[in-house]
C-alpha cells in the first residue's frame, strides 16, 4: 500500500520539519521575530500540514494548520509574547503524534492546543488597533531622502505603533535609501495615516492592510527558489542535492556483509588450497588464492568507506541541547546560554549515539549543580545567565567534546568528605591526595555527587557510567575545575570506531595483531620440513619456497631464542613470509588506535590496540613486514 | 583555566631527579604522573623510546630520559615514575627516577644555562636555577621532544 | 492666534529673510538667537511654538542646541535648516528630536510647509 512505502520518508521529513520548529521557537524567544525567520517557520508548518494530509493523519494536520494560522497573525503585526512556549508545546505534541503514526494510529487528542492557539491569536487584535503596512515613495527630487524618511517615521510614530521598517532605520540612517520604504505599524487610524504623511517631497504615500500585503519577502516560495534566500542556511543545507538520505539499517547491513566478505576471502584460500591438491600443481589455484587476495583487499577498503557513511556531524546530538537545557534550566530556577561549537565535526553514528548519554549526564549536572541561581551569580560578580558550552574539535588522533559551565566548580572537600563517609578512603589519605587526585574521585563508582535518580534507564547514573561509557568506545573522559569559575569536561573520542578482524598472536612473549586480510593461513612445520637457504630459513609450502622470520625480525627487534612453532602465513602483494609465532591468543575485532606523530610511520606497525587486559598490543602491517623480511633476507644475502 | 597566565613573575616546575642531577619540567605542560607500567616495545625507534602505554585507553609514547640525555641507562624501581607532557597536541611520557616535588621559583633566580655548566650539557635546557646548593635543570620541553631530529635518527635506522 | 516662533541662525541675513517669510505667512517671530547657547536661552524667556534652527553654528551647534532644547522641554517642536551635504547631520538631529528639515537654498513654501507640519 502506498502509505507503507511514503510513511519512512514522512516520518524522517517530519523531523526535520519538528527540529526546525523547536530551534524556530527558541530562536524567536530569544530574538524576536523577523520576517526570514517565521517565513521559515511558516514553510516547515506549511510542509508537514501537507504531507501529514495527504497519507491521512488527520490530527497532524490540524495542529499544523493551527500553527500556521498563528505565524500568520505574527507576520501580520501581533506581538510575539508567550508564543515561543505555545510553540515548543505544539513540537511536543506533534512529536508524541509522530511516534504514534509510526506505531499505526494517532492518539493524542490535540483539540486543546488548537484552541489554545486559536486564542492566542486572537488576543491580540483586541487592542483596537489595526496592523497596516505604510509605503511610501518619496519624488525623485527630494533632498536628503535619508533624513526625510526618518522625519517622516518620527512623525508616524507619533500616531501608529511602529513594528518593523524595511529597509532598518539603522540602514536607512546610514543613508541606504533609494526612494521607497516600507513600515509595518499598528494604528487606531490607518486610513489618517495617508494624509498625515503627505507632503511636498512625498509622491505617493499606500496604506493596506497587513494580511494583504503580500510582498516577495513575505511570502512562502517553492522549491525553486530555495538556495535563493541567503539568509536561510538551513534551507539551503536542506535542499542540497549532494547528499543522499540513507536507512541506518541499510548502513549497517552493508557494515555486516562487508565484514563478511574479509572473512570468506579466507575461504576461498582454502578452496584454493583443495583445488591444488586435486589439480596438481597448475596455474588455476594460485589464481583463485591472488583473487582472493585482492577481493580481500578491496573488501577491507569497502569497510573504511561504510564507516565514512556512517559519520554525521555532531550537530545532530548538539541540535537537541538548546532545548533540554531550556527545560532544565527552568525546571531548576536558572538562567543558561548554551553556546555550541564545532557543529560540522564528524563523528561515527554509533559514537555520536553512545555519547549522548554521558553527555546529557554531564550537561544535567552543569545546569543542576554548576551554575548558581542568577541571584547567587549576581552577587558574585558573574552574568546572571550561565554559560554552557558544548564544543566539538577535530584533533590529529580523534574528536574532542567539550562540556564546560562557568558555574562553582567542584568542591574538592565535599567530594573527599563522601569518599571518606563512604568508607573509599581513610580522613588521611583523602587529606593527603592533591586536587587532581581528589577530583578524579567523581568517577569512583559508588561515589556520585549528584543525588538524583533521573535517568531513565535507571542504570547507575554517576560519572562512573559516564567514563565507563566513553571508554567502552576508545575514548577518555578528563576534568578540569577551578572553585567559583567553573568546570570543564573533556571527552576524547576515536574519529571512527576503526575496527577491523584481526588474528592475535604472541611472538616472544609479546602480544601483537594482524589484520586478518593479510593472514593467508597458520600453519604447523615440523623441524624435518625446515631448511636452510643461505642465511635465512625456508620451508616448502606447496612447492613453493617460503621465507621464514620471525616477527621480531622482521620489526628489526632482537630475535628470541625458540622462534615458535607455528608459522603464519602473511602475504603482501605476491610475495609470501611465513611468520614465526609461539601461539594464536585468538581471532576478533580490534579498535585501532593511531599511534600518534610523535613516534611517526613505524615501518612494520599500522597502529596499536589496547588488549582486554589492558596491554597494548601492536597492529602488523603484513606488507610491510613481508617487504621487510625480504629485505633482510636480501641484505643479508650481500652482506 | 589557568590563573597565572602572565600575572607572576615566577614560575611553577614540577622537579624531577635523573640520576644525581634535578630537573625542572614547567608546570603547565604536565599532563599527570603515573607509576611505571608496562611498556610495550615500538621496532626500530630511537633507543632513548621505550614504547606505548595504555593511558586511560589512550596509546601514547614513552621517552626514556636518561636515555635521552645521554645518560647511563637507570635502575628502575618503585620511586620511577612516568612524567606525561602534553606538548603541541600530543602527549608524551617520559621516564625519570623519581619525582620530588613541586616547586616555585621566581623568574630573577633563573639564568641561562652556559653561565653554569659547559656547552655539551645545556642541549635540552633552557635555563638554569640555583636552591641552596643545589642546581635544578629546567627543561627545555621543545627540544626534549623535538620530533624530526627523532625522526631523522629513525631513518638512519632504517635505512 | 498665530504661532509664535523663534528663529535660530548665525547669519543675520538668513534670520532676516526667514522673518519676512514667516511674518508674511502669519507667523509671529518672537524672538531671535545667533548660537545655540542663545537658543536655549531664548527658548526658556519666550516659550515659542516653534523654533527654526540652523545645523551649523559657532558656540553650541544646531544638534545640541535641539538635545539641550528638549531636555529642557521634551514637548518643543524644532526645524532644522541646513545647507546642501550635511544629511549626517540632519539624520543625527532628527533622531535626537527635531521635527522636520528644509534645505537651503530653499522657497518660502517650503519652509512655511515645514512650520505648518511641526505645529500639527
Amino acid at each position: 500500500m502506498q502509505l507503507q512505502r511514503l510513511l519512512p520518508v514522512f516520518l524522517s521529513e517530519a523531523d526535520e520539519h519538528l527540529q526546525a520548529l523547536e530551534e524556530g521557537a527558541l530562536q524567536l524567544e530569544r530574538h524576536g521575530p523577523t520576517p526570514e525567520l517565521v517565513a521559515g517557520l511558516f514553510r516547515s508548518a506549511h510542509t508537514l500540514k501537507g504531507s501529514a494530509g495527504a497519507l491521512g493523519f488527520q490530527r497532524i494536520a490540524k495542529l499544523a494548520h493551527a500553527v500556521e494560522e498563528v505565524l500568520e497573525a505574527l507576520r501580520a503585526g501581533r506581538t510575539a509574547d508567550g508564543l515561543a512556549d505555545l510553540l515548543l508545546e505544539c513540537v511536543d505534541t506533534l512529536r508524541a503524534l509522530r511516534r504514534e503514526v509510526s506505531d499505526g494510529g494517532e492518539h493524542t487528542d490535540v483539540d486543546e492546543v488548537v484552541q489554545r492557539l486559536q486564542a492566542w491569536k486572537e488576543g491580540g487584535t483586541q487592542d483596537g488597533l489595526h496592523p497596516v503596512d505604510v509605503r511610501v515613495r518619496l519624488r525623485e527630487d527630494c533632498p536628503m531622502r535619508a533624513a526625510r524618511a526618518l522625519a517622516l517615521l518620527r512623525m508616524l510614530r507619533e500616531h501608529a505603533q511602529v513594528e518593523q521598517v524595511a529597509p532598518p532605520e539603522d540602514a536607512i540612517a546610514q543613508g541606504q535609501l533609494e526612494l521607497e520604504f516600507t513600515a509595518r505599524v499598528r494604528a487606531r487610524q490607518p486610513e489618517a495615516l495617508q494624509e498625515l504623511l503627505a507632503g511636498p517631497e512625498v509622491e505617493s504615500v499606500r496604506v493596506m492592510p497587513a494580511w494583504e500585503a503580500r510582498d516577495e519577502r513575505w511570502l512562502d516560495l517553492g522549491p525553486q527558489a530555495r538556495g535563493k534566500l541567503p539568509d536561510d542556511p538551513e534551507l539551503t543545507r536542506r535542499a542540497s542535492l549532494r547528499t543522499v538520505r540513507v536507512d541506518v539499517e541499510r548502513l549497517d547491513r552493508l557494515m555486516n556483509l562487508v565484514g563478511e566478505l574479509v572473512v570468506d576471502r579466507i575461504r576461498f584460500q582454502q578452496i584454493a588450497e583443495r583445488l591444488r591438491r586435486l589439480d596438481g600443481a597448475n596455474g588455476l589455484a594460485q589464481e583463485l588464492a591472488e583473487a582472493a587476495g585482492h577481493l580481500g583487499r578491496v573488501a577491507s577498503d569497502l569497510q573504511a568507506q561504510v564507516l565514512k557513511a556512517r559519520m554525521l556531524p555532531i550537530e545532530h546530538l548538539f541540535s537537541r541541547f538548546p532545548r533540554y537545557v531550556r527545560d532544565l534550566a527552568q525546571r531548576a530556577g536558572k538562567k543558561v546560554e548554551v553556546v555550541l561549537e564545532g557543529q560540522d565535526t564528524e563523528l561515527d553514528r554509533s559514537v555520536i549515539e553512545q555519547i549522548g548519554g554521558p553527555l546529557m549526564h554531564l550537561v544535567r549536572n552543569a545546569v543542576d549543580h554548576g551554575i548558581e541561581p542568577p541571584e547567587e551569580r549576581l552577587r558574585l560578580g558573574k552574568p546572571a545567565a550561565g554559560r554552557l558550552r558544548l564544543a566539538a574539535v577535530q584533533e590529529e588522533e580523534g574528536i574532542l567534546v567539550v562540556v564546560e559551565d562557568d558555574g562553582r566548580g567542584i568542591d574538592t572537600d565535599r567530594v573527599r568528605e563522601k569518599a571518606v563517609r563512604l568508607g573509599l578512603l581513610t580522613a588521611e589519605e583523602a587529606a593527603r591526595l592533591s586536587e587532581e587526585e581528589a577530583v578524579e574521585l567523581i568517577f569512583h563508582p559508588g561515589l556520585s555527587t549528584a543525588s538524583q535518580v533521573t535517568d531513565v534507564s535507571g542504570r547507575g547514573v554517576g560519572m562512573d557510567a559516564v567514563r565507563a561509557g566513553v571508554q567502552a568506545l576508545g575514548g577518555s573522559v578528563e576534568v578540569e575545575t577551578q572553585r567559583g569559575r567553573g568546570t570543564r569536561f573533556v571527552l576524547r573520542l576515536p574519529l571512527t570506531l576503526a575496527i577491523v578482524r584481526a588474528l592475535l598472536v604472541s611472538c616472544g612473549g609479546e602480544p601483537y595483531a594482524i589484520p586478518l586480510a593479510g593472514v593467508q593461513e597458520i600453519v604447523e612445520v615440523p623441524a624435518e620440513r625446515l631448511h636452510r637457504v643461505g642465511s635465512y630459513r625456508a620451508t616448502v609450502l606447496r612447492g613453493n619456497a617460503l621465507p621464514l622470520v620471525s616477527v621480531h625480525e622482521a620489526l628489526g627487534l632482537p630475535a628470541p631464542e625458540n622462534p615458535g612453532r607455528l608459522l603464519c602465513v602473511v602475504t603482501g602483494g605476491r610475495r609470501r613470509v611465513g611468520l614465526w609465532v609461539d601461539r594464536v591468543l585468538g581471532e576478533g575485532e580490534i579498535v585501532v588506535k593511531p599511534l600518534g606523530s610523535y613516534l611517526g610511520q613505524v615501518d612494520g606497525v599500522s597502529g596499536a590496540t589496547i588488549l582486554g587486559d589492558g596491554r597494548v598490543a601492536l597492529i602488523l602491517d603484513p606488507s610491510a613486514l613481508v617487504r621487510l623480511a625480504l629485505r633482510e633476507e636480501e641484505l643479508a644475502h650481500v652482506g | 583555566m589557568d590563573a597565572q597566565r602572565g600575572e607572576t613573575k615566577e614560575q611553577q616546575l614540577v622537579v624531577v631527579r635523573l640520576d644525581r642531577e634535578r630537573y625542572g619540567v614547567p608546570i603547565e605542560h604536565v599532563h599527570e604522573i603515573i607509576r611505571m607500567q608496562e611498556v610495550t616495545r615500538i621496532p626500530r625507534a630511537p633507543s632513548f623510546v621505550e614504547g606505548v602505554i595504555n593511558l586511560r585507553g589512550q596509546v601514547i609514547p614513552v621517552i626514556d630520559l636518561r636515555r635521552r640525555f645521554g645518560l647511563a641507562a637507570g635502575e628502575r624501581n618503585g620511586a620511577s615514575r612516568i612524567v606525561v607532557v602534553e606538548m603541541n597536541g600530543s602527549r608524551v611520557g617520559m621516564v625519570v627516577d623519581a619525582v620530588l616535588e613541586v616547586m616555585r621559583l621566581p623568574d630573577s633566580a633563573v639564568v641561562p644555562p652556559e653561565e653554569l655548566l659547559a656547552a655539551s650539557e645545556v642541549a635540552f635546557l633552557r635555563g638554569v636555577a640555583k636552591q641552596g646548593d643545589d642546581l635544578i635543570l629546567l627543561l627545555d620541553l621543545q627540544r626534549v621532544l623535538e620530533v624530526h631530529e627523532q625522526r631523522a635518527l629513525a631513518e638512519l635506522q632504517t635505512a | 492666534m498665530s504661532a509664535r516662533v523663534l528663529v535660530v541662525d548665525d547669519a543675520l541675513f538668513m534670520r532676516a529673510m526667514i522673518r519676512e517669510a514667516l511674518t508674511n505667512s502669519g507667523f509671529q517671530v518672537v524672538a531671535e538667537a545667533s548660537n545655540g547657547e542663545e537658543a536655549v536661552a531664548r527658548y526658556e524667556e519666550s516659550k515659542p511654538d516653534v523654533v527654526t534652527m540652523d545645523i551649523t553654528m559657532p558656540q553650541m551647534d544646531g544638534v545640541q542646541a535641539v538635545r539641550e532644547i528638549l531636555r529642557r522641554d521634551p514637548s518643543a517642536r524644532i526645524v532644522m535648516v541646513s545647507a546642501m551635504g550635511q544629511q549626517a547631520l540632519v539624520v543625527e538631529a532628527i533622531q535626537a528630536g527635531a521635527r522636520d528639515f528644509v534645505v537651503k537654498p530653499f522657497d518660502q513654501t517650503r519652509l512655511v510647509e515645514a512650520i505648518r507640519r511641526a505645529l500639527r
